[in-house]
């Protein structure tokens, strides 16, 4: 399910807010205009960025940097700084403070979209789980210690295996990379990552039909899956 | 009640291994055609299950064996793969006794090998 990013505003105008108004139903989004409400706020929720209006002047927006980072409460969630002017002195006193990024104005919809695609916690939103264990757990009957062994097992060969077929590929033996691409399926199909089966599935039939192109292309695009699902794996 | 399972995936044989000894069965593992018959020249089992295409020997050429050079009638289960109809058809052809369909559910393998065994 898609995380709604919370995102608390320091400004006295509404600039940020209307660059926010096309995609505000993904955000919530907390308008305050003075340092006292906002603590207040940040005392009382958790917050996934923190966007300061430097138009509320510098000075005002560098103590209330300085406080945020230093509370440990608050002190890790980023805070990016709006402003409509360059200047280089008053973004060195920033980056002393810690901040973690400039929006500059006019915000746009784009500038805004690409600081929220770099949260930390959007990366959260992207990792949706790609696994599905059910497979497995028909064998396991429930046996932890059997689905443990399955997955070292997993974990430990089937990067040799996305190797092989890479230097089977280079090789130009199509036959091997058959044969190889026939078991992976079968081992894939235990962690239910749909699309991964999938695609070792066509690579054997493309394989057995020798289409270079697409071969080279499955092969890249298994492997790019497959260490997709060894990192969410490795974390079970 | 001895089973033989002839298949080369490992995580596979494990799988199937894990599920038959729950049932109770004893169960010896081997990953290619050429062991399944080394073995079973001093061996007796009430049931092999194979997997069709393995390197050496495969799945056709070991119940070839089973059936034409060693004369057994041990029941034998063929694991095959999703449209390979023309495989299936070949190892019944050969002596086959039944097959199931990878992937396959344990529960579906189990019920067809007691229905052999018995």
């Amino acid at each position: 399910m898609k995380k709604i990013l919370n995102i608390i505003i320091l400004e006295n105008n509404n600039s940020l807010i209307n660059s926010i108004e096309p995609i505000k139903n993904e955000l919530n989004v907390t308008i305050v205009e003075n340092k006292k409400t906002l603590f207040e706020h940040l005392s009382n929720n958790t917050f996934d960025l923190i966007i300061l209006d430097s138009e509320t002047s510098l000075t005002n927006v560098l103590t209330v940097l300085k406080d945020i980072k230093n509370d440990e409460k608050w002190s890790q969630t980023p805070v990016f700084v709006s402003h409509s002017e360059s200047n280089l002195d008053q973004m060195k006193q920033l980056k002393v403070v810690g901040f973690s990024g400039i929006l500059k104005k006019p915000i746009s919809l784009k500038k805004l979209q690409t600081v929220f695609e770099r949260l930390p916690i959007k990366k959260e939103i992207t990792e949706d789980k790609i696994y599905d264990l059910s497979y497995l757990r028909m064998f396991s009957g429930g046996d932890k210690e059997f689905e443990a062994g399955i997955i070292k097992y997993y974990l430990e060969n089937s990067n040799i295996v996305t190797t092989e077929l890479q230097n089977e590929f280079d090789n130009k033996d199509f036959k091997k990379i058959v044969k190889i691409a026939h078991t992976f399926a079968n081992q894939s199909y235990f962690f239910g990552y749909k699309s991964l089966y999938k695609n070792i599935q066509i690579l054997e039939k493309e394989a057995t039909s020798e289409k270079t192109k697409n071969v080279k292309r499955l092969i890249l695009e298994i492997t790019k899956q497959n260490n997709q699902l060894l990192t969410q794996l490795s974390k079970i | 009640m001895k089973i033989l399972v002839c298949e080369d995936d490992v995580m596979l044989s494990k799988g199937i291994e894990f599920r038959l000894k729950k049932e109770g069965y004893e169960i010896t593992c081997v990953e290619n055609g050429k062991e399944a018959m080394e073995i079973l020249e001093d061996n007796e089992f009430n049931l092999i299950i194979t997997d069709m295409l393995m390197p050496y020997s495969n799945g056709l050429e070991l119940i070839d064996f089973v059936r034409t050079k060693q004369k057994m009638d041990t029941p034998i289960i063929v694991l095959s793969r999703v449209g390979d109809s023309t495989t299936v058809v070949e190892a019944f052809k050969m002596g086959a006794n039944d097959y199931v369909t990878k992937p396959f559910s344990p529960e579906e393998l189990i019920l067809r090998s007691k229905r052999l065994i018995s």
